[in-house]
Formats: C-alpha cells, structure tokens, sequence
C-alpha cells in the first residue's frame, strides 16, 4: 500500500451471487466479452480483460456466480478455487441490492478470506422497483470497505466503482457466537502454519470436517464435535445461520423497505407459468422463434443471392481456365457461399436466442419442462443447457457446470451434443427448409427432441443413481437492451466469422484443387462406405467428411461438389442428408470441449454412438421415404 | 417451515432463503409431476417434488407462519 492509503492493484476479481450482473459490470469495464443474460449460469470459467485502475494498468476477472464459497457445483469450485490460488488484489463483490440481506452473507464468508473488499451495490433500479432503500454510507461504515452504488445494464456508477477499486479495506468481521469462536480457535491453533486464508480454511473446516492433512484430523473432529453437541445442530448450519443472522442484522441497520411497485413483470408469470396455459405459450414461442428464422432467412437470402452469383460471375470470367484459377474460384465460391447460405439464418437466429434469453424465459421453460425431464432421468436445470445447444454445442456442454449431479452432468452434456446447432440449423433451413418445405423442417425437429428423449431414457437407466433434483431460481423478467443483444449476436457470430470463412475458403479450395487434379473422386470413394447405403450420391462423400469441421461446411461443400448444387438431390436425400448430419460426430470444437469436461475415453464412446446412432436414423429415413 | 435432507442441499436451500422459521408462499406448480415455484423474501425459487416434499410447511389463515420443528 502506498503512503496516501491507496493500494497498487493488479489484479480485480468480481465475485457474486450469480444473475448479479458480474459480467455486464465486466463489459462495461473492459468491453463485451462475456456472454450476459437473464438466468443464473451464464459464466461458467474465469474471463480475464484488461482495464486501467487507479492509472496503472490492471486486469480484471470475471468469475462464475457462486452462492458461497462451499463449492457445490463445477462453476462455484472454479470460483472458490481461483479465489484461494492467491491471485486476486482485491474482490469487488457485486450484489444484486434487491437481494442485498441475503447477498451480505456470501459478504461475511469472503470476508474471511481477508483480502481487500469493494462492495457494489448493483441493480439499484431493481431495489428501488421493490421499494428497499439503502443507506450505503452506513453500510460503508459498518464493514469498514468502500460502498459503491451501480447501474451496471446503464452504465450507471462505474467511475465510482473504478475509483474506489484502489481504496478496497478488508471487512471488519463481526465476531460469532462465543461457542462457535471458541471452535475456530481451536482449529486455528492446530494449524501448523496459518498460512494465507487462516480465517477462511478454520471456517470451512468447522463447516464440512474433512481435511487433507491427517494431523488436523482430531482436532477438527473434536471442535466440531463440541460445538454440535453445545446446539444440537451441524455445524456447517450452525456456521450458516451464524452468517445470515449477522447479515439480516446489517440488512435492518441499514435498509428500509418501503412498498414494491407491481407491473407486467410480476404479473407475466401468472400466465407464463401456469399449469395449463404455460405450455401452449411454450409452443407458440417456440414456434415463432423458428417460423421468425426460417422467414427472415428466406428474404435475406433471396435478396444476397443474385448479388453474390452476379460478382462470382465477374470473378469467374476474369480469372479465366486453368488449375490456379479453378482454385481461387473455388476460395471464393466458399467465401460467397458462407455469406449467402449461412448469414441469413445465423443472424436472426443468434438475435432471437440472445433476446429469450435476456428477457430470462429460459429458466421458465426450465421449470415448465422439470416433470417432463424427470420422465428421461433428468431434471428442469438441464434444460438450460439443451436451449444453449440450439445456439452452439460448445457453450452448452460448459453450461453443464451448473448442474450440482455428476451424473446428471454427463447425461446432459452426452444428450446436449445432438441438440441442433446453428451450424446444423443452417443445414436444416437451407436444405430441407428451402427444397423440402418448413413443415418438413419442423418435423426434423420434432424428431430430434423425440430422438434425445429416448436417448435420455436409456442413458438415465445405464448411469444410474438420481440426483438432488432441482434447484433453480427463477429472476424477475428483464427488460432486453439492445446493445447487449447486438453485442452477444456480434460475440456469437464473430465466432464463426473468424473461424469458419477461412475454413470454408481454404476447404473449397482444396475441392475445386481436387476436381481439377482428378483426385475428389478418390476421396469419396473412401467414404462410399457410409454414403452408399444411405443412398446419397458420392460426391456427398467429401462435404460430410468436412462436417466433421464445422456443420455448415457440409452444406456449403454440398452446393460446390454437387453439379447444379444442392437443387441436384431429390427430396428423400435432402431429408436423409440432413438426419446423418443432426446427429453424426459432433463437430471438432465439440469433441474438444466435450473431452475437457467429461474426460476423452467417455468423449470417444459419445462421437461413436452418435455416429451410429445418425447411421441408423438415416437409413430408416431412406426406407421410409423410400429413396 | 422445516428440512428434512442432505447436508450439502440443506446448507444451498438455506442460501436462497429457505431456512427454517422462514415465510413461504406457493406461487405455482409444474405439471406432469413437475417442480413447485416458491416465493421467498421476495424472490423466486423452482424446488423438484421430490426436495419440496421434504420441506414442512404449516398453514395459516391470513399468511403463511413459520413452523420451527
Ligand atoms: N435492471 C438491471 N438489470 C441489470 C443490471 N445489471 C445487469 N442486469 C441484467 O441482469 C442480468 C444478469 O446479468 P449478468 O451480467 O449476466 O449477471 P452475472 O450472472 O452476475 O454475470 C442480465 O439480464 C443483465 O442485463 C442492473 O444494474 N439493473
Ligand atoms: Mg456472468
């Protein structure tokens, strides 16, 4: 700390209950890099950016929402355990202030940890909507940190919060009951070493027992003994109730509650989550949700295409015959293809997403769907990661983090995989949803969900062993912003902007290379094994090989391998095309990501079942259709 | 209200205000077995029927009053 009281700070870590507003803080502080919406979860791995503090450069972390710091799932283990790596300079804990009594106790046990405070008093707009008022300065005097009061959705408060950063104190901890303090002594006193986090790891300690070293072992035993017998009650809730009656007292010294004003967003859940008319307005929004992609797609499209197929043309008549030609023809037939195919429906697409999830549906159709979910094993909590799937399978398996059950993890993340990308979205509405019909596109999706359901059940039944069951909270709906849908539809898509254009140009390029030597035939002969019973001409061969990159790289590879484009297969293939490529090896990312939570031998046993699973499903397509 | 449970279930629930002595109201319930949506401190919370089950609640006429078991 330097002479004038002020500290040099590297390293900010915001720290919350999640839905808090950890990451809209965080964007707003180093510019949009976080997903942010309207349901507990979204942060699921530390996010770091930069951002100037107290004039020196430090970086800022955004960490997963955490109720407390016991870890009881993945994403608050990530929390917990980056807290205690001894990173952080100083935490700035954000609250949501219209929860603020119950947010003060997750204040009391990171204050344990000793580190520098700033609490943010955020969501002032949602406290002030339920009537509570807080006396920030008081509170500021009572903890003993720098108090600072945000907006963050408006950007309401952040040069206070920046400001105050350098200034962050350790809390002034009220003390506990004199029976539990007597408890955390006598752990402290059997600690070797204290240490870093003294107070924190005595406190955990008397909470679960279990420590890692054996010498500490009797000793826990014996504190936590004592002070459970004193009460007649575990200590882990004894140390609980200790917290939230320190917190409700803080609560009444400084916050009044006054009379909360009632509007749509109270009244909305009458209907939304009624037991009847819930679930005809679930349909009817899904419903939409598609139509409304499929139509706007459609109009895009029709109006890029004639564009693009005007300046191929000019290209095409510049660059003239030959092998080199051929190739930068095909670079950008790629490039082309990715604008016209892939844009008109990625776009509206991600939007929509981005706006359910804003306005916080999604935890509504979690709770709609919890009965449901338990039929195949599984509960209301997954279904948030499967409506992630229908954005990227990617950030759906990390949403998996959220879930308390390991075992309800690994179903959700196996079933998560078949859930319809964008990229295979983009197969279904530019294929079948062009040629065949929208119905036609519908029904593939039906099916789809049909598919996962009996896949769920057999998989509950294999892995077995139910979990806690749900737990989910339910925030207020949400007034969506447009910049933070514009922001996360940008995020999203720049995904597939920088990584898929130029694996689109190279990928066409190396076909039309490949046609002109002679050579792309002997590469779908290669994958005539898996083409020929589906009854799908060769030149597919290539174009779902390349899947395995990336989805719409089939559909695309599709339209350059095929004479006359995708508009030279009849409509059973399209269908039985498009039903090996919902479910067939989920694309590399995936496999990545799935190794990395789930381990790589059950990633091996996923990417063969679903294979065969799409082989299977294909085939009886192609007897049913009769192709 | 009163919990019956696990540890680490018992010390979540009491993190969102489920504790006992706390004041409930059932605000809606999902079909098909679904879960319950409670209000608590002025937030909402979807328990599964299976953990709500073995949360005690005693009625009361003008409100819901807490049960200490
Ligand atoms: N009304 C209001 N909404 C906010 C505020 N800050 C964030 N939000 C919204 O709260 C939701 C959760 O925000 P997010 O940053 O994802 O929370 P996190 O889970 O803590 O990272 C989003 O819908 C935000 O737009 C605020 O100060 N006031
Ligand atoms: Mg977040």
């Amino acid at each position: 700390m330097s002479a004038d009281g002020l500290r040099v700070v590297r390293r900010v870590v915001l720290v919350g209950q999640p839905n808090a507003g950890k990451s809209t803080l965080f964007n707003a502080i180093v510019g949009y890099r976080a997903v942010v919406a309207n349901f507990p979860g979204t942060t699921v791995e530390a996010l770091r950016g930069q951002a100037s503090i107290g004039g020196l450069r430090a970086e800022v972390v955004d960490l997963p929402g955490t109720y407390s710091l016991l870890g009881g799932d993945v994403a608050e283990r990530v929390t917990r355990d980056f807290l205690l790596s001894g990173e952080a300079d100083v935490i700035v804990q954000v609250v949501d202030s219209s929860l603020l009594g119950r947010s003060l106790e997750l204040t009391l046990e990171v204050a344990e940890l000793g580190l520098p405070i700033v609490l943010c008093l955020n969501m002032m707009d949602e406290a002030e909507h339920k009537g509570i008022r807080i006396d920030w300065e008081k509170l500021a005097a009572l903890l003993g940190v720098p108090v600072v009061a945000t907006v963050a959705s408006r950007g309401q408060g952040l040069v206070d919060l920046l400001a105050a950063i350098p200034q962050a104190r350790p809390v002034r901890r009220p003390p506990y009951t004199a029976d539990v303090e007597r408890a955390l002594s006598q752990i402290r006193e059997a600690q070797s070493s204290t240490g870093r986090f003294g107070d924190h790891r005595a406190a955990q300690l008397l909470s679960s027992g279990a420590p890692v070293d054996l010498a500490l072992k009797e000793p826990v035993e014996r504190a936590r003994r004592e002070l459970g017998e004193g009460r007649g009650e575990d200590p882990g809730v004894i140390l609980s109730d200790e917290r939230h009656a320190q917190a409700m007292r803080l609560f009444e010294a400084v916050a009044t509650v006054g009379k909360a004003r009632v509007g749509w967003r109270e009244k909305a859940d009458d209907l939304l989550m009624h037991p009847v008319i819930g679930y005809p307005l679930l349909v009817l929004a899904l419903m939409g949700l598609f139509g409304a992609v499929f139509w706007s797609g459609d109009v895009l499209e029709g109006l890029l295409s004639p564009l693009l197929d005007t300046v191929s043309g000019q290209i095409g008549a510049a660059l003239g015959a030959g092998p080199l030609a051929a190739v930068l023809r095909g670079a950008w037939d790629g490039l082309a293809a990715g604008v016209a195919i892939v844009l008109p429906y990625l776009i509206p697409f991600l939007f929509l997403l981005a706006l359910f999830e804003d306005v916080g549906y999604m935890p509504r159709v979690g709770f709609l769907l919890d009965g449901l979910m338990h039929r195949i094993g599984l509960h209301g909590k997954s279904v948030i990661p499967f409506l992630l799937g229908y954005g990227c399978t990617v950030p759906a398996i990390l949403s998996t983090r959220i879930l308390e059950d390991e075992r309800d993890r690994l179903v959700t993340a196996a079933l998560a995989v078949m859930v319809p990308c964008a990229g295979r979205t983009i197969v279904v509405m530019g294929l079948v949803g062009r040629y065949v019909g929208p119905l036609a596109a519908l029904l593939l999706y039906l099916g789809n969900v049909l598919v996962i359901a009996l896949v769920g059940w057999v998989l509950t039944r294999l892995v077995p062993g139910e979990g806690p069951g749900l737990i989910l909270e339910i925030p207020p709906y949400r007034q969506p912003r447009l910049q933070n849908l514009l922001g996360k539809t940008w995020l999203r898509l720049k995904g597939f902007v920088v990584l898929a254009w130029p694996l689109l140009a190279v990928s066409s390029a190396l076909l039309a290379l490949a046609e002109a030597l002679g050579w792309a035939g002997g590469l779908n002969l290669g994958v005539r094994f898996l083409t020929w019973p589906l009854g799908l001409p060769s030149e597919t061969g290539v174009p779902l090989v390349l899947g395995i990159l990336r989805k719409e790289l089939s559909l695309v590879m599709l339209d350059e391998a095929l004479v006359g484009g995708v508009a030279a297969l009849t409509q059973a293939q399209m269908i039985v095309f498009t039903v090996f490529v919902l479910f067939y090896v989920p694309c590399l990312a995936t496999v990545g990501a799935l190794g990395r939570e789930l381990g790589w031998r059950r990633t091996g046993l996923v990417v063969l079942a679903t294979t065969g699973l799409g082989l299977v499903l294909a085939l009886l397509a192609r007897v049913v259709l009769g192709a | 209200m009163a919990i019956n449970g696990g540890h680490g279930v018992l010390l979540r629930l009491r993190r969102l205000g489920l504790r006992p002595g706390a004041q409930v109201r059932a605000v809606a319930t999902g079909r098909w077995g679904g879960p319950v949506l409670v209000e608590v401190d002025g937030c909402r919370v979807a328990l599964g029927r299976g953990l709500a089950r073995r949360i005690l609640v005693q009625v009361n006429e003008d409100s819901f009053r807490p049960d200490e078991r």
